[in-house]
């Protein structure tokens, strides 16, 4: 990975922004799906976007990475102007797994993830040693070593996932972006990669950022947490500071109860599943 | 509500739709049986109730009444059929044609007619082949409850393999070429009252089954579970689609294959916001007279002394439009995107370049040696090599290029179901082709290479230039309505200019005929720019096919390499098109038979693909130069063979 200056204990306060968005607003048919948006995600740390469905999480996660330009307003990546970089450019720093990515049939891992490797080839050549490396690591890096032959089609939903996520790795990006990517996961797997993400964190400097609904994984998971509601940014902050019941509640629209975690004291997002109280210990659907 | 309709803006009296629909087909009844000379006046009309013994009456009783009589009855049927068809299948794109029940009919009626050496009554075939097709395109689309893009995809696979075999057993059977023109098409020439006597009580009982069954078709309308809770059953389904088909059979055996009527009609009433079928049934059949009389009467008043311009191609012109706005504004469910097929075997590099070779070997050969007689030494081989070696050239050159071009649009539109055919890239070069052969151009040379380029460009913009292209499926609808249109423009054209028919039937199936060394050198500089263009591209398609965002995110500028990737591939079909014209399936087909052998990766898919489509023209040029010798099948129409049914089998594929 690309050297990143980054702090061994992500609690002490990195300095400096890698992405900086001011006032940023996206309109589609004159609705604005992200409205004066301003964030600033700093280097190194994972940071989180929340909200509900419809918040313009997804939109703000593109214009940041640059998939997205913004109607108004502008990104800086590590102080430059991403309406002013080439596709290239962005793509040796950034590296996006969306959500549920299209997977080519008969495609299998070491191909995909040899595409890692577009941004980093001159036109009309073949793999240097430099780029087998870095395709080598990110196959290790997500453990799939054993199945580099297998077609993409004949993994199971966990494996196919870390197969983008190591063809993201070969990009070797500085920051990478996710689009919910627990959301077509059972719980294992949905562990399995939040504790990969959080490695590549840690051990590596990799700034990540992520679109994640479930709000317990965001306490466990990120170190920032970016709250949005209606196209805007609603709050800001350390899932620990911000996660409040006032404030998840009017950013959810539901009732949100905040508890301390029994075995951590972190923040524990309860959330009130079946609103209608009086039915509490009648009889119940399956929800 | 009916989930096919096209919503209304604000509903329109019925009645006035009515009246003004009987006053437009009076209007074009009196016109048509004035058209064809100046023998017929208006007295004689005004006069022809009391059956004066003139000439003109004559005239007017025996040839133009009948035809006058066909044509209304073919509207009648298509348009009630394809309203019935949309309302029991609750698919907007459901009609005759579109569901391969007229193909069906057609394939049935070349077959009793030219193949059976008894005498079977057309209207018997024409059902039993409607049923046929009918039920093909059901097996193949997922039954009567398809997603109504998929039934209609399956459909058209379904017709295109109909179709194909009986463009083979027209020109196999009948030595002139113009035959295939005239089989195809939908020509309502008639000759006497016989036909029309003889599909009238079929028409009518058809119709009165229809008409007992309004009430229960609004049910229908209503959903499968509402319709069975208020007490319908299966038999009223099969008996609706059962009259459907009888009246279908009827418009066959009365004017041949017309399609895009019963699309196009009760869409349009549906349209208007008119929903009860009491309403729905007699309007459809109504304005489906008015339709196919226009068209009837737009084919005479174009067709030259002595030509006849089918009225099938007239209507078919209009099948691109009538797709677009179906498409556009019809509610028809999502899609999902389909898939490739999945297997894929990866051969490792030598054995695949072993199998290449032996089979371009064994091609190669065969291509030299077979044909109108085998050559059985090399002396034998020494004479014919001057014949045969530049048509095996351009076979070869314009198979790459289509095989090219097929990868380059697969990609561009992540889609396996696109080809040079299936998007109507082909059909435009054809149709640019032959308006160059008849503005004097000479084929191979520059300028009309350059108009054939153009065709594939037109097409290109029509394809794109209307925001269908958002789900796969739909692109490869409209472009396959978009091929239809422009072939059937073909067809005016030929007729038209009075071109030999074996000429033009050359650009619009694609044949070698008499290709000589001139038409290999006009190839060269298109196959140069295919090589560059795969060497140069491979890599940027492999990241294409990832899908936007992914592709995007790997630093690639999507929109702009999918539109090079279209126009290279119009490019590459400009070039094959303009030496053998519009030769189908292999722009489809070999890039697939490509994926099975080598994989995805372009680096490997792009020569392995090109290679295939090389000896597939080869072998289809050969087999259609031999088989019915000294005669030529034209190598399209070969290809079309084996093509459509594997185009009919990817469908099968992606629905497991």
């Amino acid at each position: 990975m690309t050297a990143v200056a980054m702090a061994a204990d992500p609690a002490e306060k990195s300095q400096g922004t890698i992405i900086q968005a001011t006032d940023v607003s996206v309109v589609f048919n004159g609705m604005a799906a992200v409205d004066r948006a301003s964030v600033a995600i700093r280097p190194g740390r994972i940071t989180a976007i929340c909200g509900a469905n419809g918040s313009g999480k997804s939109t703000l996660l593109k214009c940041l990475s640059g998939l997205e330009a913004p109607t108004s307003g502008a990104v800086l990546l590590a102080g430059q102007a991403l309406a002013g970089l080439s596709r290239g450019q962005i793509a040796r720093q950034v590296a996006v797994l969306g959500q549920n990515p299209e997977t080519p049939a008969g495609l299998n891992v070491e191909e995909l993830v040899e595409q890692g490797r577009y941004p980093h080839r001159p036109w009309l050549t073949r793999l240097r040693a430099g780029d087998r490396d870095a395709i080598e690591r990110a196959i290790a890096a997500v453990d799939l070593k054993d199945m580099r032959q297998r077609q993409l089609a004949s993994l199971s939903g966990g494996e196919r996932q870390r197969a983008w996520v190591a063809m993201a790795l070969a990009q070797e990006p500085q920051i990478l972006f996710l689009d919910e990517p627990t959301s077509f996961l059972d719980v294992r797997h949905q562990a399995e990669l939040l504790t990969l993400l959080r490695r590549l964190n840690r051990e590596e400097g990799l700034t990540i950022i992520a679109v994640l609904h479930d709000l317990n994984q965001v306490v466990e998971f990120a170190d920032d947490v970016i709250l949005m509601k209606k196209g805007q940014v609603l709050s800001t902050g350390a899932p620990v500071e911000i996660f409040t019941p006032r404030l998840l509640s009017h950013a959810f629209g539901c009732t949100v109860d905040v508890v301390p975690h029994p075995h951590t004291g972190r923040p524990f997002c309860l959330i009130d599943w079946v609103a209608d109280r009086s039915d509490r210990d009648g009889a119940r659907d399956h929800r | 509500m009916r989930p096919g309709s096209v919503h209304a803006a604000s509903a329109i009296s019925p009645r006035l739709i009515f009246s003004s629909g009987l006053v437009l087909l009076i209007v074009l009844a009196i016109l048509a049986l004035m058209q064809g000379g100046s023998l017929v006046a208006w007295s004689d009309i005004a006069a022809a109730p009391f059956r004066p013994e003139t000439l003109a009456q004559a005239i007017i009783e025996t040839i133009r009444a009948p035809r006058l009589s066909a044509a209304i009855l073919v509207g009648i049927c298509l348009a009630v059929a394809g309203a019935v068809m949309q309302t029991v299948l609750r698919n907007p794109l459901a009609a005759p044609d579109i569901l391969a029940v007229t193909t069906g009919a057609q394939l049935a009626l070349v077959i009793v007619t030219l193949l059976l050496p008894f005498y079977v009554p057309s209207l018997a075939a024409t059902v039993f082949g409607g049923v046929f097709g009918g039920l093909a395109c059901l097996t193949l689309g997922g039954g009567l409850r398809a997603p109504p893009v998929r039934l209609a995809l399956a459909g058209i696979a379904v017709s295109l393999s109909f179709a194909a075999i009986s463009s083979a057993i027209v020109l196999m059977a009948d030595d002139r070429a113009s035959g295939i023109v005239l089989w195809s098409a939908g020509i309502l020439d008639q000759t006497g009252w016989t036909k029309v006597a003889t599909v009238g009580p079929a028409v009518a009982i058809g119709l009165f089954v229809v008409a007992m069954m309004a009430r229960a078709l609004d049910l229908l309308g209503l959903g499968e579970d509402s319709a069975k809770g208020l007490g319908i059953t299966r038999t009223v389904t099969v008996l609706a689609l059962g009259a459907s088909v009888v009246l279908a059979g009827a418009a066959v055996t009365l004017g041949g294959p017309i399609g895009f009527v019963g699309l196009a009609v009760p869409n349009l009433i549906r349209g208007i916001g008119i929903t009860r079928h009491r309403q729905v049934i007699p309007l459809s059949a109504l304005w489906g007279a008015v339709v196919v009389l226009l068209a009837d009467v737009t084919a005479q008043w174009l067709s030259a002394e002595g030509s006849s311009i089918p009225t099938g191609a007239i209507v078919a012109c209009l099948g691109a439009p009538t797709m677009l706005i179906l498409l556009r504004f019809a509610r028809i469910g999502q899609e999902q995107r389909p898939r490739a097929l999945s297997i894929s075997s990866r051969l490792p590099a030598g054995i695949l370049l072993a199998i290449l070779l032996v089979a371009s070997a064994i091609a190669v050969v065969l291509a030299l040696a077979v044909g109108d007689g085998v050559a059985k030494t090399m002396a034998e081989l020494a004479a014919v090599f001057d014949l045969r070696a530049p048509r095996l050239l351009v076979a070869m050159g314009a198979g790459m290029l289509l095989a090219g071009a097929g990868v380059f649009l697969q990609a561009a539109t992540r889609n396996p179901l696109c080809g040079p055919e299936t998007l109507g890239l082909a059909q435009g070069a054809a149709l640019f082709s032959l308006a160059a052969l008849l503005g004097g151009l000479l084929p191979g040379s520059f300028g009309f290479q350059l108009v054939a380029a153009a065709g594939s460009f037109a097409a290109l913009f029509c394809l794109f230039a209307f925001g269908v292209h958002r789900t796969p499926e739909r692109l490869v609808l409209y472009g396959i309505a978009l091929a239809a249109s422009l072939g059937a423009c073909g067809t005016i054209v030929v007729v038209e200019a009075r071109l030999q028919a074996t000429q033009a039937l050359s650009w619009l199936a694609g044949s070698t005929h008499a290709r000589g060394m001139d038409d290999v050198t006009a190839l060269l500089p298109w196959l140069a720019f295919l090589l560059i263009a795969a060497v140069s591209f491979c890599s940027r398609l492999d990241v294409l096919v990832l899908g936007d965002d992914t592709a995007r995110s790997l630093g690639l500028s999507t929109s702009r390499t999918r539109f090079a990737a279209a126009a290279m591939a119009a490019t590459f079909v400009a070039g094959a098109v303009s030496s053998i014209g519009a030769i189908g399936f292999v722009g489809l087909l070999a890039p697939h038979a490509a994926r099975l052998l080598a994989g995805p990766k372009h680096a490997r898919l792009l020569p392995v693909s090109m290679a295939l489509g090389a000896i597939l023209v080869v072998i289809a040029d050969m087999v259609g130069r031999s088989i019915i010798a000294p005669r030529e099948l034209p190598a399209g129409i070969v290809t079309a063979l084996v093509g459509a049914p594997v185009f009919a089998l990817l469908m099968h594929r992606r629905r497991s």
